[in-house]
């Protein structure tokens, strides 16, 4: 592999919920610049360890560095964009598309400084990019599934990071949108950024796609789509799990 | 008319009248928060857990005052908070059992120790019993100017923190990520809602002071889709039920101010639910109604 820029690195890095390991002794460099899928079947970590990577969860060994970019602790991160999934807020909060968008720019406003006419105006203009600008006074409980991604999309957008992390973007989205956000993440691609996507579709891997981590508990393959996303690797990752958890314990 | 206008220049009805308001106006702002946060019940196991504080409280100190006795209470409200927050974290019990299971050990030992005590000298004029449903007849000048500062300190918070807990009441993983601390928010948004609780024991008491922290959130929500809207709205109708409650227990006797206030905004809620536009119970029978009659009218299935 040649020698890349890693945007991030892991090193040792373990999860355990319970007594039970969920990410096992995880080694990453993601390269800069890369449009990144983790894959792997249901349980395999996934969520996990981009949680771990934006901080969310506290490993019980090892660790995230950052190399592109300075994160530290309590400190704003403006340079990292996380988009949950949609599934896991509770979109009958008051609040209308433009308020969840603006949140956005709450990391670079800090403390008590309110959002004011430059972040709703950003906001508009956001949501111009994902196609939702005439939704900007609509109630959130009213979106679909795919305007509710495309909010998300739009709130992680406007925090202009270095990093993007996203949570399978592509959940309830239908092939319209799946396409105009894949166009957005290309275009991040391009301006030097690095987009991390869980994805559950194994047949747009290589057309969205330039790098492929393959993950099941351990890292089971890690570099280009070219190179990692192969039959022998998807079998290691997808087939038989048993060996991996005999030997994680 | 005549009784009317009497008793609304009576010194001691605008008294309580005062704080009756003030406390709706509190627990309205704080308790939209509760709500959204899904954390309701919390407020009926604090106040609960109030209970035992101000009685131990009482046996320590002898005095009758009522900032000692709320003190009191929230200190053993903090405390309940805590082992609830701990259980969940550090146990597989969820939520609503550990809530129960500490709300009623905490009540519990709050009724012993309040029985034990009445039977000492001069507990019975210290009036602890109060406490339990709420005398708001016993808030002097002093408990409501009280009310007013620790209302004006909590809603400067509101105010100060307003992105904040909104960010954190939609999506605190979210926020955590910016550089929002969860556990920060959590520890400050829950001590404003435990201090809520505390101010409104005098009047309406442990046992119904839950109610008034649910009951204007959820009334307002029904009207608003706007946060600030609707903690607004909350905060009116605190009031206004305050002030009809308290109004309606002076008018005829001998009925209770507390309980007054819970039932009058318990009538505002039950009216929000029912006939609030778009968010209503009739309005969607009426949506229903009227796609089923379209939809036949456009040929559909007869549903």
């Amino acid at each position: 592999m040649a020698e890349e820029t890693c945007a991030l690195e892991i090193h040792d890095l373990t999860v355990a919920y319970g007594t039970k390991p969920v990410l096992w002794d995880i080694d990453l460099c993601i390269p800069k610049g890369k449009l990144v899928a983790i894959i792997g079947p249901n349980g395999a970590g996934k969520t996990t360890l981009i949680k771990s990577m934006v901080g969310l969860i506290k490993p019980v060994s090892g660790g995230v560095h950052f190399q592109i970019i300075e994160v530290k602790k309590g400190k704003f991160r403006n340079k990292i964009a996380y988009v949950p999934q949609s599934g896991s807020v509770d979109w009958d909060f008051p609040a209308t598309v433009l308020d969840v968008v603006m949140m956005g720019r709450y990391g670079h406003l800090g403390w008590f400084k309110t959002p004011g006419r430059n972040e709703k105006n950003m906001a508009l203009e956001t949501l111009d990019k994902v196609g939702m600008r005439e939704y900007a006074n609509r109630q959130i409980s009213q979106l679909s599934g795919g305007q509710q991604q495309r909010v998300f999309l739009a709130r992680a957008l406007i925090q202009d990071a270095e990093i993007y992390f996203m949570d399978e973007p592509f959940k309830g989205v239908d092939a319209q949108t799946e396409k105009s956000i894949v166009e957005l993440l290309k275009n991040l691609k391009t301006e030097g950024k690095t987009v991390i996507v869980v994805h559950h579709d194994l047949q747009t891997v290589t057309s969205y796609f330039d790098w492929a981590i393959l993950i099941n508990l351990r890292i089971i393959a890690n570099g280009s789509v070219e190179e990692v996303f192969n039959e022998q690797n998807l079998n290691l990752t997808y087939g038989n799990r048993e060996h991996l958890k005999q030997e994680a314990n | 008319m005549e009784t009317l206008i009497l008793l609304l220049t009576d010194y001691t009805f605008q008294t309580v009248a005062m704080g009756s308001a003030l406390l709706g106006i509190i627990s309205g702002v704080l308790g939209s928060f509760a709500v959204l946060r899904r954390q309701s019940l919390l407020g009926d196991g604090v106040s609960h857990a109030a209970l035992p504080g101000v009685v131990i409280a009482f046996l320590l100190t002898g005095s009758k005052d009522t900032e000692i006795l709320l003190l009191g209470a929230l200190l053993t409200g903090l405390s309940a908070t805590l082992i609830i927050m701990s259980i969940v974290r550090y146990s597989r019990i969820k939520f609503d059992s550990a809530l129960a299971l500490i709300m009623s050990v905490f009540f519990g030992l709050g009724l012993v120790l309040l029985t034990y005590t009445q039977r000492m000298p001069n507990a019975h004029q210290a009036g602890l019993k109060r406490f339990i449903y709420g005398q708001a007849s016993t808030l002097l000048q002093r408990d409501v100017v009280m009310m007013a500062v620790c209302g004006i300190v909590l809603l400067t918070v509101v105010v100060l923190f307003w992105k904040e807990f909104k960010l954190y009441s939609f999506n605190p993983e979210f926020a955590e990520t910016i550089g929002f601390s969860g556990k920060i928010l959590n520890i400050i948004l829950s001590l404003l809602v435990v201090l809520a609780i505390i101010i409104g024991l005098q009047t309406v008491g442990v046992v119904l002071m839950s109610a008034m922290l649910i009951a204007p959130a959820v009334a307002a929500r029904q009207w608003s889709n706007r946060l600030w809207l609707m903690v607004v709205l909350a905060a009116v109708f605190g009031a206004v039920s305050g002030v009809v409650g308290t109004l309606f227990s002076s008018a005829f006797v001998k009925l209770p101010t507390g309980p007054v206030i819970v039932v009058c905004i318990t009538t505002i809620t039950i009216f929000s639910l029912l006939f609030a536009p778009n968010r209503g119970i009739l309005h969607r029978i009426y949506l229903r109604r009227k796609n089923r009659v379209q939809f036949k009218l456009n040929g559909g299935a007869n549903l």
